[in-house]
């Protein structure tokens, strides 16, 4: 464990960068904070509630071309450069980490391993900054998720007062910090950050899930889904937004006879087209049953599937991107209040 | 990474978001969270609008007719030719040969400078946009009420409102942020909605009272909802007083229109409109939000003037939460009226046959100017049959889809001696086109649109043009410069500059004030803070003006022949004529093929089944497409989205016209259903 002064910082991330690492890191642009790169002196904003969009685009883009090829012959070669080089995820939130570490690797690493993520994945180093402050939305303790990680990064950072406690995660962390004399926090300063944490978990909100998978497998034909879909206004916004939503559309198109492109783009289960298939046939017509999926999905398939915890962070993505005011943590208790009840 | 603010190029709602650039190429989008109308949210559109940016069939040179079909050329060429034979037709057959298209999907500055180049450089008052076909009722009937042709309120104030009146409009599809408010006032005031719509809307689940008129009935609806409240003494007196004139000849018309007469016209239960009347009436706050249901009829004017007329009777506006507000269907079309890209208007709606006003234009401009108003969109397109107008241009248009009787229209766009379009996409109209140019998009340039709210917001450019692709407003200069008017202007914020000396409701507009939430109009000085709420005191011309208005049917209406009565619409994942939206794979894959909704009692009667093939007819027109079962749809009406160019609801649509405001009745006309 380390302590860096807050007006240190800087040389920190000039130093990445002039270790031929691309920082990506939370910026005030427009008066919103979003992820972007850290150019040369450009300062990282620290004072935020977390981003609208998570930071898995950096590893799983938003929309990628994965292929160039020839139609028709059996000829293709990859498009995307898979040695783009090394980045750091700076002051990234623990929930978010939380999706990367047990959802996205899960998913693309699992074997056959996904390319593209892979690559990305291994190159990326990931500096977490603990929450100090959550909004109504946020409910990471709930889930194990934040407003600190106990593992999973490569440096963790805590702000108390005027300095940042580091945490070192693994010997890339051990890395990043080479060459710069950094103190050992005191006695003091370790029982700070613990105060700080504690204090930002217990303004969390609580969404309290455990048992719900048991729950809600009796609830497939409850009419909670019906009652909440029509607050739908099928937007996808839930799932682009969620750091444990993994689901992608395959595209091609020609850019010119003799060449044409696969294209990749984050999917969503609340569209109608995601169960398409050839013929025209919809699996998943009604909009209740799409989102029913979600919540089976988050709450328990992935749960059966892969073991583990649910598919959630506590990162409130869903609930403030929703333009219909559907609340995750709502829909919970909705679940939890039909227990027993059950129609079937 | 990096993110360049953005304004949403699809509907009126205005939201900003971010597109995500990474090494020059467009990434993604990402929310606002910081955004007074979008708050974070998007609709699947908003999420999907960066798809079609970097499509490989994008327009990327100039193209010149060659035969049946283009040649590249380079923009010298192409732009001399243009000046060419724009210039000959002036001189040969009159400037008024002339007619020009500008763009509801354009920015202030280029439909400014569009409407400048008409009138200034080739001296006619033909130049109109599709404005036209969606809100010039509006422009023309709260005109005449209120003095200002424009939603009264904001957005975010819906959020505000007890009782929420949506007619001819479907929030949940068109304008999903719309919805969202009004989600949100149901959610946390426990507002209640009142629809009336043959059709059914998205937002159904939360609808209190469903008047399911006949299509083009509104008015004797509307008319029989005023005639409970005056019975019943529930209009707001003090108001009426204080605020209004005209209120006797309204109250005198109204007399016959009892709601038990009215039920025979519009087949709506009497007694839900007299639920209606006492709920709106009776309401704290009460907003009406209406859309192309009202303004795409021959009686259209009528219909925004009923409106105007329920309001005033109960005060229900000048205050948050209530209003008159028209939800417009294009990210600009607010814009291109208010920068004048209609043929008798000046920007800020001053008047071309004013002589004032003409001498304030003609001194900034240094132009002689014309003095009669032009001709509008639908007028030009019959012009070219009846050799009235000889050359067009045309800005990101695409009337081969998007106008009514489109036969007729491709009879006119054949005829045309010359015709040059700019577009991102070679579109079907662009087909036709002698000269074809390569338009930038939204995330390729810079200026300011004017959302339905009258919020005017600047978008910065997110990655260059593709290949030798132009921003409109550079096109225009160049082209006015080849005909001999220098247009010299380094920046879109330079040509807002002269927009807002000369336009008084903008008179306070400029780039470094337009900051996250942009400025509402009227913005009439450097200090001025915008206005949210229109009319809280006075309305824009004094005293708000009642009008008498009189229930006249659709210009056709189903016989034995035609039994049904064709509406026709949008749908939450296509947009107008598909351009963008069916270059847009998750968007595309939602709703890939037109369709027809239809009830299914009347299915059964013709002996179809759900998502068979049938044919459409009406008098103009023929097209052949699936049957989709709609049980909301009232019984004898249907419904065919007119954005699949395959088959084209607008080669059915009726080109009858409103009378005061030019705009056709897509909304209703006479159509049969056959099984195939």
């Amino acid at each position: 464990m380390k302590i860096i002064p807050e007006n240190k910082l800087a040389d920190l991330i000039n130093k990445w960068r002039s270790d031929a690492r691309h920082v990506i890191g939370p910026k005030n642009v427009h008066g919103d904070i979003v992820f972007e790169t850290l150019e040369k002196d450009e300062q990282p904003c620290l004072d935020f509630l977390n981003t609208a969009l998570p930071p898995k685009e950096f590893l799983f883009p938003m929309r990628e071309t994965i292929l160039n090829f020839v139609p028709k012959e059996d000829e293709w070669t990859p498009f995307t450069n898979l040695n783009e080089g090394n980045i750091v995820l700076f002051g990234i939130r623990a929930c978010d980490v939380t999706g990367i570490n047990l959802f996205l690797d899960q998913l693309f690493l699992s074997d056959p391993p996904d390319p593209y993520y892979g690559a990305r994945r291994k190159s990326a180093a990931i500096v977490v900054l603990a929450c100090e402050e959550p909004d109504e939305y946020c409910f990471c303790p709930s889930c194990n998720s934040g407003p600190a990680l106990a593992t999973g990064f490569d440096l963790q950072l805590i702000h108390i007062g005027d300095e940042y406690l580091v945490q070192i995660g693994s010997p890339a962390g051990e890395r990043l910090l080479n060459g710069l004399q950094l103190e050992t926090p005191s006695m003091d300063q370790v029982g700070l950050k613990n105060y700080v944490i504690d204090e930002c978990r217990k303004k969390c909100r609580k969404v309290e899930l455990e048992g719900v998978e048991e729950i809600i497998k009796d609830l497939w034909e409850d009419e909670i889904w019906k009652e909440v879909s029509n607050y739908c206004i099928r937007c996808g916004g839930c799932n682009f937004v969620c750091p444990t939503c993994y689901c992608f559309d395959m595209n091609d198109r020609v850019v010119s006879s003799g060449h044409s492109q696969r294209m990749r783009t984050w999917d969503s289960c609340l569209l109608r087209g995601f169960t398409r298939m050839a013929g025209g046939v919809i699996s998943r017509d009604d909009k209740f049953t799409r989102l029913r999926q979600r919540f089976y999905h988050k709450l328990l398939f992935w749960k059966e599937k892969w073991g583990g915890p649910h598919a959630c962070t506590g990162c409130g993505r869903c609930s403030r991107v929703c333009p219909g005011f559907i609340d995750f943590g709502e829909v919970v208790e909705k679940i939890k209040s039909r227990a027993g009840h059950a129609d079937t | 990474m990096k993110r360049i603010k953005t304004v949403c190029p699809y509907c009126g709602c205005g939201c900003s978001y971010f597109l995500s650039v990474n090494d020059g190429k467009i990434a993604g989008v990402s929310p606002n969270k910081n955004h007074i109308i979008s708050r974070g949210k998007l609709c699947i559109k908003g999420w999907q609008s960066a798809e079609f940016i970097d499509r490989p069939d994008r327009l990327t040179t100039p193209l010149i007719r060659e035969g049946e079909g283009f040649r590249e050329a380079g923009w010298d060429e192409a732009l001399s030719l243009i000046a060419d034979e724009l210039s000959y037709c002036r001189e040969k057959f009159g400037p008024d040969s002339i007619g020009i298209f500008s763009s509801a999907k354009c920015s202030n500055e280029e439909n400014y400078l569009l409407q400048k180049f008409a009138r200034a450089v080739i001296y006619t008052n033909n130049v109109d946009h599709c404005a036209r076909l969606c809100h010039a009722s509006t422009v023309a009937g709260l005109a005449r009420a209120f003095g200002s042709g424009a939603m009264t309120n904001s957005i975010p104030d819906i959020a505000e409102s007890d009782i929420i009146f949506i007619i001819g409009s479907n929030p949940g599809e068109n304008h999903p942020l719309v919805a969202s408010r009004i989600i949100q006032a149901v959610r946390e005031r426990g507002a209640g909605i009142i629809l009336a719509d043959p059709r059914g809307i998205d937002l159904m689940p939360f609808v209190n009272v469903h008047m399911a008129q006949r299509p083009g009935t509104d008015v004797a609806l509307i008319n029989a909802m005023m005639h409970v409240i005056l019975e019943e003494g529930l209009e707001d007196r003090e108001f009426i007083n204080s605020r209004t004139e005209g209120i006797e000849a309204l109250e005198e018309k109204l007399k016959e229109y009892t709601p038990e007469r009215a039920e025979p016209v519009t087949g709506v239960p009497a007694d839900d409109i007299r639920k209606s009347a006492r709920l709106y009436a009776g309401a704290g706050n009460a907003c009406i939000i209406y859309a192309m249901g009202i303004t795409q009829h021959s009686t259209g004017t009528d219909n925004v003037l009923s409106l105007a007329n329920l309001a005033m009777l109960c005060g229900h506006i000048g205050k948050p939460g209530t209003g008159v507000n028209p939800l417009r269907g294009q990210n600009n079309v607010q814009g291109a009226c208010d920068m004048g890209a209609l043929p008798d208007v000046f920007p800020g709606y001053q008047k071309v046959d004013d002589p004032g006003t003409r001498k304030k234009f003609e001194e900034a401009w240094g132009r002689r100017l014309p003095e009669t108003p032009g001709m509008t969109v639908i007028e030009m397109m019959n012009g070219v049959l009846t050799n009235d107008i000889r050359g067009m241009y045309f800005m990101g248009e695409n009337p081969a889809v998007s106008d009514p009787d489109i036969s007729h229209v491709i009879e006119a766009l054949k005829a045309l001696e010359f015709l040059a379009v700019q577009d991102i996409f070679l579109s079907e109209t662009a087909r036709f086109a002698n000269v074809v140019l390569p338009a930038a998009s939204y995330a390729e340039k810079m200026g300011t649109f004017t959302n339905t709210d009258r919020r005017v917001q600047v978008f910065y450019p997110a990655v260059e043009p593709p290949g030798e692709a132009k921003a409109d407003w550079k096109i225009i200069c160049e082209i006015s410069s080849r005909m001999g008017y220098a247009m010299k202007y380094n920046s879109p914020a330079e040509i807002m500059e002269e927009i807002a000396s000369l336009t008084p409701s903008y008179g306070g507009m400029s780039y470094d004030r337009l900051g996250p939430d942009g400025l509402q109009w009227p913005c009439t000085g450097r200090e001025h803070p915008g206005t949210p709420i229109l009319h809280t005191t006075k309305f824009t011309h004094g005293r708000g003006k009642f009008h008498a208005i009189d229930y006249l049917p659709p210009a056709e209406e189903p016989d034995e022949e035609y039994p049904f009565s064709l509406t026709t619409g949008r749908i939450l994942f296509q947009f107008h004529t598909g351009t963008m939206t069916r270059r847009t794979p998750i968007l595309e894959r939602e709703y890939p093929e037109p369709y027809v909704e239809i009830n299914p009692q009347d299915a059964e009667k013709l002996g179809v089944r759900n998502g068979w093939k049938v044919g459409v007819e009406t008098r103009r027109g023929r097209i052949e497409l699936n049957a989709a079962f709609k049980p909301e749809i009232k019984q004898g009406t249907i419904f065919i989205p007119f954005h699949f160019s395959e088959a084209a609801a607008n080669r059915l649509t009726n080109p009858a016209l409103d009378p005061v405001a030019g705009i056709p009745e897509y909304k209703a006309c006479a159509a049969k259903v056959v099984r195939l």
